[in-house]
């Protein structure tokens, strides 16, 4: 395959199948399924509930043996049970990263590909976006927070505030705003 | 991710602006990510007021308050708590800032400062955007001097400046650029640049008050005891 991906090795699966990393995932797609079943069922169930949940409940009638589940060899935009909602985009599970390629240019975009508990989705990220997620699924946090302003901003003082993002340097951050205002105010 | 890394050209402008040391000592210190590591984070530290008591109608030109945290990997340090910055240059009110010799600074100096500042910003939040160096095109040395100190953290068994006053609980006072230097040490570039000639370090509850001027402000008997009633009202 010569397409760029950005692959999410959740559960260190490329060290179990070293032997077979240079012929396609496809091939190995029915018997990594299970794997990733058996891995997944070990997690954290806290975690799992938060993760893209579209195939959830009839996933968890299907039997773990099902392999025909994912036979198909077409990727997929959307995951495969569409009947119930598909809850905004979570907050993932255990990964590590293994980046194929740089992608130079900020505004193209690659395939970022995520297995859950049976389902596939694929999106279509660019670079900074897929940085992003694998940001969140570290710090496991929802990307919804938004932060209390008390006082009336301006359009431009409020993109600096939602700049000025990180939950962690919140002194830093309110003594800059500071500054920043108290120069304006000149 | 990128934005730890810092290349040649911008470790220059940065060396430039703050000297060898600072820019070393910050690069490593954004890579370690300290505020992590911190037993109780600074947060709604509630001394605003009392900082402007001091600032204001005052000499000084800005006034900082260092943080004492314990650390979760063990000791403890003293890390950004909240600020003021008092520069009657600073700004931009001022066409074209005047550094501390009085003369007025080249289109370059200015601009290699706000790089310096952006650079600092995406370095230590993970990430850059041009929202924030927008309103930073002319940044006083003393202004520059401030908005650095903010990513500047101290040991606790240093032998300097804030990290020294807290050990030893006893206040600095140097009212001459020779010795300020000293107290200043890491910082010591970025000072001269501003021209501080009165550095204090002052320990207080739960971490220490720094202030600095470009005057020469001689310590008197109750200075010490005026300032803590400042901000503590003891």
């Amino acid at each position: 395959m010569s397409r760029a991906t950005v692959e999410l090795d959740f559960f260190g699966m490329s060290k179990e199948n070293s032997s077979s990393s240079s012929k396609s995932k496809f091939l190995n797609r029915q018997r990594s399924f299970r794997d990733i079943q058996s891995a997944i069922s070990k997690m954290n169930p806290e975690l799992l509930k938060s993760v893209i949940a579209s195939g959830s409940a009839a996933s968890n009638k299907s039997t773990p043996d099902n392999g025909n589940q994912m036979s198909s060899n077409k990727s997929f935009s959307v995951p495969s049970t569409p009947k119930q909602e598909l809850p905004p985009f979570p907050a993932l599970p255990v990964y590590f990263p293994l980046p194929r390629l740089n992608l130079e240019n900020p505004l193209e975009t690659a395939p970022l590909t995520i297995f859950y508990n049976g389902t596939v989705a694929v999106f279509d990220v660019p670079r900074d976006k897929a940085e992003n997620i694998l940001k969140l699924a570290e710090k496991g946090i929802s990307k919804t927070v938004v932060e209390p302003v008390a006082d009336p901003r301006t359009d431009h003082q409020q993109k600096l505030l939602e700049s000025l993002d990180g939950d962690l340097p919140i002194a830093r951050r309110k003594s800059l705003q500071r500054f920043l205002e108290k120069r304006k105010e000149r | 991710m990128g934005e730890k890394f810092w290349v040649k050209e911008e470790k220059g402008m940065a060396e430039s602006v703050l000297g060898v040391e600072a820019c070393e000592f910050l690069i490593t210190s954004a890579s370690k990510n300290l505020l992590n590591d911190l037993v109780s984070p600074p947060v709604n530290l509630g001394v605003q007021q009392g900082l402007g008591k001091i600032v204001e109608g005052s000499h000084w030109n800005y006034v900082i308050f260092w943080y004492a945290s314990g650390l979760k990997s063990g000791g403890s340090v003293l890390v950004w708590g909240d600020g003021i910055c008092q520069d009657p240059k600073g700004g931009g009110v001022v066409h074209g800032s005047t550094s501390a010799d009085g003369e007025l600074e080249g289109v370059e100096k200015r601009k290699v400062k706000k790089c310096v500042l952006r650079k600092l910003h995406a370095c230590f939040n993970g990430s850059d955007d041009g929202s924030f160096a927008a309103s930073l095109d002319e940044v006083s040395d003393v202004e520059m001097f401030y908005l650095t100190s903010m990513y500047f953290t101290f040991r606790c068994d240093s032998a300097y400046g804030p990290g020294e006053a807290f050990k030893s609980g006893r206040p600095t006072w140097a009212s001459s650029m020779a010795s300020c230097l000293d107290h200043y040490h890491l910082r010591s570039v970025l000072a001269r640049s501003a021209g501080f000639q009165t550095v204090v370090f002052l320990p207080v509850k739960s971490g220490v008050l720094e202030l600095g001027s470009v005057k020469s402000i001689p310590e008197e008997h109750d200075s010490v005891e005026k300032l803590k009633r400042s901000v503590w009202g003891f």
